[in-house]
């Protein structure tokens, strides 16, 4: 047989003759099965054909293999065109509403859960509005589904398959492992396995920020270390979210001790662009956010990021001595449990004025050349 | 604007059963009928009609397919068992 006719299945003939179907007669007859379902080959009887019919049976599978593609192509165009019109003429909430409503009486989510699946039904239809690719939003909404139902399983009982399956839907995993995790221990075990499953995806990576994020509303006990719990080298934390450029409220967390880490294994061009998105999008603006990368930007020898921290922060840099003082203020009301709050301090009212000035809308074209 | 027609639904509907299109979608046009403007929804219609036609086609040439290496096995068959 040559390896043209092997190939014409796309492969399947091969897989069967790997898996021990030496004889190509049979290795036909489970490629076909698996193409085409049991009832074909029934029918067919390939298994009976005479022993110098297999010329035959090449191109007999390259025509079902044309009709069986331009069916899929059929249903695909119409798929394509049916979610357009459903996203172009409805209400993307009310319709994620009513998904959401079907995935629950199959799934019966938590209400948190049933919250995180309408917020991503919703973002997928609207992303298909957008972008005009309706079948990634069937496929997202169709994952959701499965990784809803998938969910209802003890979590330690789940195969690498289907945590990283389950995985990629990590919001829902973290509502359930809060009900079925009593001990930290235990948590951490499994969430070792969830990193090797998952590997450095960026799915990961927004995993790791929502637990970040989430640990201590999520978990009755207490963990400050959540890169270590998830099994992750703490240097590399940083690196791997801002590959990911999603990074948002975790950064407050990992930045101060993670930033040189970054700008080491990842340049400056990287983090430099990172900073200037999270300016522009106003998520970084806090005076005091901006003091600590001041610090740490002193603390790092490098005159290029002093630079960009100085354009970026804008009126808002503050020194690295009030930066420390609020530091140590912070660490000493901690300590005497203060609950008051804390007097305006230097950094703040700098910052508050800076906040009456205009915005520093002009300066971003320039910061746009810088990138 | 008129985005129910009670007609044109349930010829959407009866449309949906035999596509192929997948079962997600089919909920997702069900559930998204009753708020839509009719333009949308005479284009879901002709989508599917589209699909059916095509469907059928390929159905047929299926058939011939079949019929078509089935008399050769056969007639290879005979030849052997002549021979």
């Amino acid at each position: 047989m040559s390896d043209d006719k092997v190939k014409l299945d796309e492969g399947l003939i091969g897989d069967a003759i790997n898996e021990g179907k030496t004889r190509v007669k049979d290795a036909y007859k489970v490629a076909m099965e698996k193409s085409f379902g049991k009832t074909w080959t029934d029918k067919l009887q390939v298994w009976n054909w005479p022993k110098n019919s297999l010329l035959f049976v090449g191109n007999f599978f390259k025509e079902l293999f044309a009709v069986k593609k331009e069916k899929e192509e059929a249903k695909e165009r119409a798929e394509s065109e049916i979610v357009q019109e459903v996203v172009n003429g409805g209400e993307t909430s009310a319709i994620a509403k009513r998904l959401t409503e079907e995935i629950d009486a199959e799934a019966k989510l938590e209400p948190e859960e049933k919250e995180a699946v309408a917020i991503l039904v919703e973002d997928s239809l609207e992303a298909a509005k957008a972008t005009g690719e309706p079948a990634k939003a069937l496929a997202t909404i169709d994952r959701v589904k499965e990784a809803a139902k998938e969910d209802e399983k003890d979590p330690e009982a789940l195969t690498d398959e289907e945590i990283r399956r389950s995985f990629s839907m990590g919001l829902f995993t973290m509502v359930r492992l809060r009900q079925r995790f009593d001990s930290e221990e235990k948590l951490a075990e499994f969430l070792t396995r969830v990193k090797s499953a998952a590997g450095k995806s960026r799915k990961f990576n927004d995993f790791s920020k929502y637990l970040t994020n989430n640990f201590k509303k999520l978990f009755k006990f207490e963990s400050g270390d959540v890169p270590e719990l998830l099994g992750i080298d703490k240097t590399k934390f940083l690196p791997l979210l801002i590959s990911n450029d999603k990074m948002r409220d975790g950064l407050d967390i990992v930045l101060p001790e993670l930033f040189p880490t970054a700008v080491r294994d990842k340049g400056l061009v990287p983090i430099r662009k990172f900073f200037v998105n999270f300016i522009r999008q106003k998520r970084y603006s806090e005076p005091e956010t901006i003091a600590k990368l001041v610090f740490m930007v002193e603390g790092k020898n490098s005159n290029d990021m002093r630079d960009l921290a100085k354009r970026i922060g804008g009126a808002k840099i503050v020194s690295l001595a009030s930066v420390r003082e609020t530091e140590d203020k912070k660490a000493q009301l901690k300590q005497e449990g203060a609950e008051k709050p804390v007097a305006k301090k230097e950094d703040e009212e700098k910052g508050e004025e800076a906040d009456k000035k205009p915005d520093h809308k002009e300066e971003e074209p320039q910061l746009a050349e810088d990138l | 604007m008129e985005t129910y027609n009670s007609n044109i639904d349930l010829e959407i509907e009866r449309m949906l059963e035999t596509s192929s299109v997948s079962p997600l979608l089919k909920a997702i046009v069900k559930a998204s009928l009753y708020n839509m403007p009719y333009a949308n929804k005479m284009t879901i219609l002709r989508s599917l009609q589209k699909e059916q036609r095509k469907l059928l086609l390929l159905k047929k040439r299926e058939e011939k397919i079949i019929e078509k290496y089935r008399g050769l096995m056969e007639n290879l068959s005979k030849q052997q068992g002549n021979t």
